[in-house]
């Protein structure tokens, strides 16, 4: 028999939160040594429990764009859903679609100015792709009850309607192994994912529904609820930290180039950087206003180094109030899945 | 559309009559709360032969019918209305592509292997 190597990242409690499923994470060159294509992947994936799971296949020689506009690396080239060992043969996997580089996407999106400055010979994959993708609106895979949603960042039972959210650098770092934060969003996470930036077949939108310094949530005083109980998955704010720094030292502009997030402003201010203030919608600045990011708050920010930002990244990045840091050791399992 | 003739508690009736006629009970789930509608009679026709002769097949004590959404992001349209306090409709407030997520079929498998798919044609959205 012929097996392959799988990241679980168990159903059950993590970090003392529930994970309503679990989550298969493979490694793109596994499944070509292995001799399978993605598709067979998920079958042979989907086997390793009846419950419902999420799959999800890693590629390391690529990047992709998180909700901010950042880059990284490690994207995926391929998402999944199971239940019951079954893989839905029409919405229960869809291959990602790889932007090839050009001069006109990165004028159309400037957040890719980065790519060739941070990331030179990475391939760029993003959402679902065009030829595949057969739900009208979200980027979800879907068997069962078993729901991998926004490029599998959004984990949820729709039966029990149970969730977690996995954002890219969080679930990623369950799959490199680094340390994880656990804890619920909070209310300046709610706000903070809503402050995104336009891009075509992107993990979260798949076709450009906010320009950077405004908001996709446009939910006034109420954005703040909408995520603000879920269960969360984060990569350290070290590591976020580390993220926002060198894109900004690629030049690339908050509420412009990359989303008016209140951890960019931050980090922004700090390092005095340029930021597009006149891009900021009015609607955005209700949202940051209502977790405590007014323009007088952001003018108070110190000036810091990169260093002192690093080391302080922890209290400067906001969110996640009550998380704690948990090891990827103490969660992911390293199996072999027999086929 | 001239194939949509079946009204729908027609539909209902007469899967309950296909299931009778084999000598089953069928327990319909799915369509506790839906109003109206018309059903593509085509594929009524098609789905009420089967059902009367899965209800005469060797082992089959009785049949069950689930209805569900075959695409699982189920797009609803919002409508806000606002009354007068003589109960005109004086406002409205459209909300379009309000998109709900729903279990899809494998949940109700229970478990069961012995799976087929009964299509006469096939979508073009389907090649």
């Amino acid at each position: 028999m012929a097996k392959i190597k799988a990241r679980v990242v168990p159903e059950g409690n993590i970090g003392g939160l529930y994970n309503p499923l679990t989550l298969i994470l493979l490694d793109a060159d596994d499944v070509k040594a292995a001799g399978l294509d993605y598709e067979q992947a998920m079958k042979v994936a989907a086997t390793y429990t009846d419950g419902p799971c999420g799959i999800d296949i890693y590629d390391r020689n690529t990047i992709t764009t998180t909700s901010d506009g950042l880059l990284a690396e490690c994207g995926m080239v391929a998402i999944g859903a199971s239940d019951q060992g079954l893989v839905n043969p029409k919405y229960g996997w869809l291959p990602m679609y790889e932007e090839p580089y050009t001069e006109e996407i990165v004028k159309e999106e400037p957040n890719l100015k980065a790519w060739q400055m941070l990331y030179p010979g990475y391939r760029l994959v993003k959402g679902p792709s065009p030829d595949y993708k057969k739900l009208p609106v979200h980027n979800a895979v879907m068997t069962g009850k078993a729901g991998n949603n926004n490029s599998a960042s959004e984990i949820m039972n729709l039966v029990t309607m149970k969730e977690m959210l996995f954002p890219f650098l969080g679930l990623r770092s369950l799959f490199w192994g680094d340390d994880v934060r656990i804890g619920h969003a909070g209310p300046v996470f709610s706000v903070s994912i809503g402050m995104m930036f336009p891009e075509r077949y992107g993990r979260i939108s798949y076709f450009p529904t906010c320009e950077s310094g405004n908001t996709l949530h446009n939910s006034g005083a109420f954005a703040q609820t909408l995520k603000k109980d879920l269960p969360c998955v984060t990569c350290t704010k070290k590591m976020f930290a580390g993220y926002i720094i060198r894109h900004l030292n690629c030049g690339l502009v908050p509420a412009r180039d990359i989303a008016c997030a209140p951890s960019i402003l931050t980090l922004a201010c700090c390092m005095g950087k340029e930021i597009a203030w006149e891009r900021i919608t009015d609607r955005a600045w209700v949202e940051l206003d209502s977790v405590g990011f007014t323009r007088e708050y952001f003018d108070s920010l110190p000036r810091l180094t990169e260093e002192e930002i690093l080391e302080r990244a922890d209290e400067l990045i906001p969110g996640m109030e009550d998380a704690v840091t948990v090891k990827a050791a103490d969660i992911v399992l390293d199996v072999e899945i027999e086929f | 559309m001239k194939l949509m003739h079946t009204k729908t508690p027609d539909f209902v009736q007469k899967m309950h009559n296909a299931a009778f006629k084999g000598g089953k009970t069928l327990v319909m789930k799915g369509m506790e709360t839906v109003r109206g509608g018309k059903w593509a009679s085509i594929k009524t026709g098609q789905i009420e032969e089967i059902t009367g002769k899965t209800a005469q097949e060797e082992g089959v004590a009785s049949l069950e019918m689930v209805i569900l959404n075959e695409n699982p992001e189920v797009m609803k349209i919002v409508l806000l209305k606002a009354r007068d306090k003589d109960d005109n409709v004086i406002k409205i407030v459209r909300f379009p592509g309000v998109c709900v997520f729903e279990p899809l079929e494998e949940t109700y498998y229970e478990g069961c292997k012995n799976v087929s798919t009964h299509t006469t044609y096939t979508l073009p959205t389907e090649q």
